[in-house]
């Protein structure tokens, strides 16, 4: 291999890595900006305890300041009492295909802890429920989408 | 033919530093990237060969990768910070050790291992 060669090769892989790299940060930029408009909020909690169970309810805003509707792959969330884990969030309502652009979706929480989840509850003694999961969406990005998923904490106390 | 003078050398470091920077940097970012995670090992791959092209000894080879390798660390930082540049979810100080411990992971788990294979290889393309 000549030293031209070598000093082309390294040439063109340098312009060619820094096109791919420079192509790379501008679709993850892309990306973040379409992310910051779609927010998410807890509302309407509530903590109501029974004799033999506790029921556990809030729900999931999900504000879409974009032009174009963001698929909805799921929700999925935990609950627990201080450290103690009290069972998986039940989902009251189906899910719809997309946030609408411009628009909002408000996803209904209701979930019964009863049997062996209550037992922990009730040992933990704690005042609140902690409840933190994510909303997976589908990010759409030039003509792909790309799998993203929002985190949230929330503290329900009691009411 | 071949690299004896310093600053010859120097310049291709720094063109596999940078190759191999911006390949790490893109494969972090691999969701987003044009082309697959092995065309930018390949190119690593490369730019190694070249190197190992223009070198006259295997301890030059040896000393040009590992330097390579410190620097392609340092072009990692800095394109992962832009990317996050100017986002602020998370601050500067998180950011900056998350973009270090990809860059560390990088350019030994990777960068270093296939620029050595390609410029190993390289060596056979050697001429005086």
């Amino acid at each position: 291999m000549t030293r031209k060669i070598s000093w082309g090769l390294l040439t063109t892989l340098v312009i060619v890595a820094g096109a791919i790299h420079f192509q790379t940060q501008w679709s993850y930029r892309a990306f973040v900006s379409l992310a910051r408009e779609i927010t998410l909020q807890i509302t309407e909690t509530a903590l109501e305890e029974a004799t033999q169970s506790v029921r556990v309810r809030f729900t999931i805003v999900l504000t879409n300041a974009t032009a174009q509707p963001i698929p909805l792959e799921g929700v999925s969330c935990l609950l627990y009492a201080h450290r103690e884990f009290i069972g998986p969030c039940v989902l009251s309502t189906d899910l719809p295909e997309a946030v609408p652009p411009h628009g909002e979706l408000k996803i209904a929480v209701i979930t019964e802890v009863t049997g062996p989840y209550w037992e922990n509850y009730r040992r933990a003694q704690a005042a609140e429920v902690r409840v933190s999961g994510s909303v997976q969406l589908e990010l759409p990005l030039g003509s792909d989408f790309v799998k993203a998923s929002r985190r949230f904490t929330a503290l329900i106390p009691k009411t | 033919m071949i690299i004896r003078d310093r600053g010859t050398l120097a310049l291709a470091i720094i063109f596999v530093s940078l190759t191999a920077g911006l390949c790490g940097a893109t494969r972090e970012l691999g969701q987003f990237s044009p082309v697959p995670q092995g065309v930018l090992i390949a190119f690593v791959g490369l730019a190694g060969l070249a190197l190992g092209s223009l070198v006259y000894s295997f301890t030059q080879l040896l000393i040009a990768i590992l330097l390579a390798v410190l620097l392609s660390g340092g072009v990692m930082v800095v394109a992962l910070l832009i990317s996050e540049w100017g986002d602020g979810m998370l601050g500067l100080e998180a950011t900056l050790s998350l973009a270090v411990n990809k860059a560390v992971l990088n350019s030994f788990a990777l960068i270093f291992p296939v620029t050595l294979l390609g410029g190993m290889v390289g060596r056979l393309f050697y001429r005086e």
